[in-house]
C-alpha cells in the first residue's frame, strides 16, 4: 500500500501536464490593466464609446488612445492607427466611468468575468 | 501465503518497479525543460510588468550560460540548468521593455533539453507564448 501510494504520487507529479485553458493568466491580466491605467492616468480626458465597448483616453498631446475589442483581443490604437494587442482570449469588454473612476468588466473565452476599477485623475480638475 | 503466491507477488512488484524507473528519468527531464520554459516566460512577464509599474526601462540579457534580468540597479541571474540550453532563433541577445511595457524587438527563443519549447515574444504587445515542438 505504501509503495503503491508513493509511486502513484510520483508518477502523477512527473507525468501530469500543465492544464491548457482558453483564458489568460493572472499576470497577463495585471499587465494589461496597468497599461490601460497608465494611459488613463496620463490623459487629459477619458471617455467611453459604443455602449462602453470602447475606452478612449485623450493624452496631453491631443492624441486619442483607444482600447477596443478586435476579434478576440483588446487592442490599443493611437489616433486610429496601429494595432497593439493588449489582452487576448476576450469575448466581451464593458467600460463605465463613474465619479472619476473607470470600471472595467471583461469576459474571457473560458467564461470567467474579470472586473477592476482605477481612478482617472483628470476628473479631479485643478491647475 | 504459499511460496508460489509470494513469488508471484514479488515478481509482479519487480515488473512494476522496473516499468516505473525506466519511465521516470525521461519524464523528469521533460518536466525540467517545461519548468525552464515556464520560468523564462514568467521572467519576461515580470520584467515587462516591472517596467510598467516603476515607469522605467528594464531588460533581459541572454548569455551562453545564463540570462540576466536587469531592473534598475538590481540584476537577477538565472543560470541554465545542466543539460538545458537556450537558443536565440530570431530574438536578439537583449530584450528591453520601455516604460509602457513595449519591447524593443519581437522574436523566438528555443529552450532545448530532452524536450524542445519555443517561446515567442510578440513585437508591440510584448506578450509571450510558449509552445512545445
Amino acid at each position: 500500500m505504501l509503495i503503491s501510494g508513493s509511486l502513484a504520487a510520483i508518477i502523477h507529479l512527473f507525468l501530469s501536464r500543465q492544464q491548457e485553458h482558453d483564458g489568460f493568466t493572472q499576470q497577463e491580466w495585471m499587465i494589461s490593466i496597468e497599461q490601460m491605467m497608465n494611459e488613463c492616468k496620463e490623459s487629459q480626458a477619458v471617455k467611453t464609446a459604443e455602449h462602453g465597448s470602447v475606452l478612449i483616453c485623450t493624452n496631453l498631446s491631443g492624441q486619442d488612445i483607444r482600447f477596443d475589442i478586435y476579434h478576440s483581443m483588446i487592442r490599443k490604437r493611437v489616433d486610429g492607427k496601429g494595432h497593439v494587442p493588449i489582452l487576448d482570449h476576450i469575448t466581451a469588454m464593458k467600460a463605465d466611468i463613474e465619479n472619476g473612476v473607470v470600471l472595467l468588466k471583461i469576459e474571457s473565452e473560458d467564461q470567467k468575468v474579470y472586473q477592476t476599477a482605477f481612478p482617472v485623475y483628470s476628473y479631479l480638475g485643478g491647475g | 501465503f504459499t511460496l508460489l503466491e509470494s513469488l508471484l507477488v514479488l515478481s509482479l512488484a519487480s515488473i512494476l518497479l522496473v516499468a516505473v524507473f525506466t519511465t521516470l528519468p525521461p519524464a523528469y527531464d521533460n518536466t525540467a525543460v517545461r519548468q525552464a520554459a515556464s520560468q523564462l516566460k514568467n521572467d519576461i512577464m515580470l520584467t515587462q510588468q516591472t517596467a510598467i509599474s516603476r515607469q522605467q526601462r528594464t531588460k533581459i540579457l541572454f548569455h551562453k550560460k545564463e540570462y540576466q534580468l536587469v531592473i534598475g540597479d538590481t540584476v537577477i541571474e538565472r543560470p541554465y540548468a545542466t543539460g538545458l540550453s537556450i537558443e536565440l532563433l530570431t530574438l536578439k541577445d537583449r530584450l528591453e521593455f520601455n516604460e509602457k511595457g513595449h519591447p524593443n524587438a519581437g522574436g523566438k527563443i528555443r529552450v532545448k533539453g530532452h524536450a524542445v519549447y519555443d517561446i515567442t515574444v510578440y513585437l508591440g504587445s510584448g506578450r509571450v507564448n510558449v509552445e512545445r515542438k
